[in-house]
């Protein structure tokens, strides 16, 4: 496509000059696309990361003997409380990941969606069996726990190609030169995000069922509702730098945490919930007033 | 004064196309290892070391050297001064294309 040098030659005359904006553009294209492939591969290596921390969640809090005790308040949970503390971040998770494929510039070509099926048929088998063994059949959590890393080799193997695609990837940002700050409906639509996260969490550990029934139910709504809007999740997903993506990482995980201390611990339950709501908001809160890189369109 | 043809505004360290491709290549937000803008350009080493060698005395483009894993690497960006450049030869270019009337 491009011509070999051929000297110091200028290039003059409509038609070259023509040419070579066409060869420039081609070329903004081709590295957008490769810039898009890497993001893919990231968002491709997080997502197995993140299903297999649910897997494991799911597991640990819901296998059978899960709820060794009451906690010191007397309250015994049902499980539903922690079914939902597991789902909640899973699904802003899903809804995070699909707006950061939104916003890449190029759409994956087919070889690209091909390992998209892979990859979702591979998350799905352990999910599926986690959910079998702990829901159905109520296996104790070891045996459950043992046959569902089994399962979770697929996707283990997946996303350990997609993270050293990635790492050795040819073209890539530098580190942002500009940095600002969120703008004002991503700055609310995070901090709302970590406080409501960081509630149903709190809640979780309360008797205060109902309550914490309809925080869930609430935020499901708010989540399908905004999809489409500037304070739905994926427009943050095209906004978020990597402090923001981190400290989604650090709340989304000490939440499934929560889940499986809440269900395995003799603590006082509302205090282990108050506790594991705060830290749980924390990071997304202070993220949301962090600034974030500017890149050029 | 006399008319001031678009070509005056062409810069000289992109005259080829070539060095035109890498600059077109490193935009502004983009980091690119040699190997991986060699195939880009579907050029060969020697050629791209003497456009890159060119640009980066001329300030254009910055080069740096790392390591993925222990394989060695060398990554290039444009600087300030190449954007600024490419931005102005592109209009140029652009004012070409169009087959603009000198302006006087």
């Amino acid at each position: 496509m491009i011509d070999q040098p051929s000297g110091d030659s200028p290039q003059s005359g409509t038609d070259a000059a023509a040419r070579l904006l066409q060869v420039g553009d081609a070329l903004n294209d081709r590295v957008h696309a490769a810039i898009d492939a890497r993001t893919r591969a990231i968002a491709e290596s997080c997502m197995a990361a993140a299903v297999l921390a649910y897997v494991f969640a799911v597991v640990l809090s819901g296998g059978g003997n899960a709820g060794l005790g009451a906690g010191a308040n007397g309250y015994e949970p049902n499980g539903l409380g922690f079914a939902f503390l597991i789902l909640v971040p899973f699904l802003a998770a899903t809804s995070l990941e699909q707006g950061l494929r939104q916003s890449l510039h190029t759409a994956g070509h087919g070889r690209s969606r091909t390992r998209r099926v892979l990859v979702a048929s591979a998350s799905m088998l352990p999910l599926c069996v986690a959910l079998i063994l702990v829901v159905f059949w109520q296996t104790p959590w070891p045996l459950a726990l043992l046959i569902t890393v089994v399962t979770t080799v697929p996707l283990l193997l997946l996303a350990t190609q997609s993270a050293r695609r990635a790492r050795n990837w040819g073209v890539r940002r530098p580190k942002p030169v500009w940095l600002a700050p969120l703008g004002g409906a991503s700055q609310i639509s995070t901090a709302v995000l970590g406080l409501w996260l960081g509630a149903i969490a709190a809640l979780s550990g309360t008797t205060l069922i109902l309550a914490g029934g309809l925080t869930v139910i609430a935020f499901f709504c708010t989540v399908m509702v905004t999809q489409q809007s500037r304070w739905g999740l994926p427009r943050l997903a095209g906004e978020w730098g990597r402090e923001q993506w981190s400290a989604f990482g650090c709340s989304y995980l000490l939440m499934l945490g929560l889940a499986v201390v809440l269900s395995r611990t003799n603590w006082d339950l509302t205090v282990v919930g108050i506790v594991g709501g705060v830290c749980v908001a924390a990071p997304l809160v202070i993220a949301a007033f962090r600034p974030a890189p500017i890149w050029e369109p | 004064m006399g008319a001031h043809h678009p070509r005056h505004d062409l810069d000289d360290a992109l005259l080829t196309p070539l060095r035109f491709s890498v600059m077109a290549a490193l935009r502004a937000d983009v980091e690119i290892d040699f190997g991986t803008l060699r195939d880009l350009l579907e050029t060969d080493d020697s050629a791209l070391s003497k456009a890159i060698s060119t640009l980066s005395a001329a300030g254009y483009v910055a080069v740096r050297k790392g390591f993925v894993g222990n394989r060695p690497r060398t990554w290039l960006t444009a600087t300030g001064a190449g954007i600024a450049a490419m931005r102005i030869h592109v209009a140029a270019l652009q004012a070409i294309a169009a087959g603009l009337p000198p302006a006087s």
